[in-house]
């Protein structure tokens, strides 16, 4: 037979065990969504703090989804309009545009809306 | 008998004289590379170079080749490139053409072994195929900006092109791939969707999506594929057509084309289908059944 003391400690543990299980699946969601996400707070702090969001939004998109790891790697993120980014990233006979249309949410953070990618053949 | 077509992209000679019941003609396609060397300006020992030879473009430290490097990278180039699409491929003769006799009487038809030779040339050479400059990159940078006729000493590294579905590297040495397009190929997605051929074909999903397809070597990888005997293809049905026309004008000849015929054999709509394993030299009675011989068969002396 159990005693409560024993119940309770393995209790303790079955919480501990679930916990970690849902530490970790939080954990890898928000590797996948890209863990440099910043804050609204940071985002909305000021136009340069904003800029900072954008730019790493963007960087977090190419590291989640340009395969081409080969090349010179990225040559330039230029914006283009208010809410139009370009990132440039060289390879062997040439440079794939990524062209980024960006909205900022009510709390001040950027999303991306479309990306389409072209090429420029050197 | 060896005889020889020059196509705008590199000359095919065609070797009929090795043909015996187990060997195959042999046809060796033949580019002739034109190399220039580009060194740092006003003769210095370290220099810089833009990418793509583009002046907006970043610039990469170079430094000047030496004869003995220069050498080096030339015969590289060559023989490793040569060495990755020579002897690959079997053409099987479905059109009946180049038979021969052997001493004992015995009719055969031969396939086709694809072979290839890279010369390299000073590029102001008059009869190259294709001119070739070579930026000698400083030890301390790992890439440059190339183009079809602008390289960098680490073109032959092999070096990661692109990452599979599994998270994998897909690695290239860029010249086999290079010399894939001086020889006619196009990039692997080329006709599909997401790679229309009236478009962009440099664009990087004509490197291949699907995992398959970008281990390619005209792809971001270094996999041949049996579409890759396309350049031999091409030529060999030069030479077969003009084996045809050749018996046309030597009325003497005409039994050879149309006795193709009754093997269910023709020049003009043979397929020439590509293989990666020898295919032994056939009678004519085993082209008519259509028989594949890949293991040595026994063959009367």
């Amino acid at each position: 037979m159990t005693r409560p003391s024993q119940r309770s400690m393995a209790f303790f543990a079955a919480a501990l065990v679930a916990a970690l299980a849902i530490w970790g699946t939080s954990l890898a969601r928000a590797e996948k969504q890209g863990t440099t996400q910043n804050s609204a707070e940071e985002c909305k702090m000021d136009p340069v703090a904003q800029s900072i969001c954008v730019y790493d939004l963007i960087l977090d998109d190419i590291r989640d989804n340009y395969r081409q790891r080969g090349g010179g790697g990225i040559s330039g993120i230029v914006q283009t309009s208010t809410t139009g980014f370009t990132a440039r990233l060289e390879q062997e006979g040439r440079v794939d545009v990524r062209s980024y249309e960006i909205r900022f949410e009510a709390d001040g953070r950027p999303a991306i809306v479309s990306v389409t990618e072209a090429t420029e053949t050197m | 008998m060896k005889s020889t077509i020059k196509f705008p992209r590199f000359d095919a000679e065609l070797d009929t004289d090795c043909c015996d019941p187990y060997n195959n003609a042999e046809l060796t396609l033949t580019l002739r590379l034109g190399f220039t060397q580009i060194n740092p300006a006003g003769g210095a020992a370290a220099g810089s170079h833009h990418d793509y030879g583009n002046a907006a473009k970043p610039t990469r430290k170079t430094i000047k080749w030496t004869d003995a490097a220069w050498k080096t990278w030339k015969d590289n180039f060559c023989s490793t490139a040569q060495s990755f699409w020579t002897g690959k491929f079997w053409l099987v003769n479905d059109a009946g053409s180049f038979p021969f006799v052997t001493k004992s009487g015995q009719g055969y038809i031969p396939n086709v072994w694809c072979r290839m030779k890279i010369v390299a040339q000073d590029g102001s050479a008059a009869n190259n195929h294709h001119s070739i400059s070579v930026v000698r990159l400083d030890p301390s940078e790992s890439w440059f900006g190339s183009h079809s006729t602008l390289y960098d000493s680490k073109d032959t590294d092999l070096v990661q092109k692109n990452t599979d579905s599994a998270g994998n590297k897909v690695m290239q040495r860029a010249h086999v791939h290079e010399v894939g397009h001086l020889l006619g190929l196009g990039h692997v997605d080329i006709g599909k969707a997401h790679c229309p051929a009236s478009g962009d074909t440099n664009a990087s999903a004509c490197y291949g999506v699907a995992d398959n397809d970008m281990k390619s070597v005209m792809g971001s990888g270094m996999e041949l594929r049996l579409e890759h005997a396309e350049p031999w293809r091409e030529a060999i049905r030069g030479f077969s057509i003009g084996e045809v026309l050749t018996g046309v004008l030597a009325p003497g000849k005409l039994f050879l084309p149309f006795g193709r015929l009754l093997i269910g054999a023709n020049p003009l709509f043979a397929v020439w289908p590509a293989k990666f394993k020898r295919h032994y030299p056939r009678t004519a009675e085993e082209v008519a059944a259509g028989t594949l011989i890949t293991a040595k068969p026994a063959r009367p002396a």
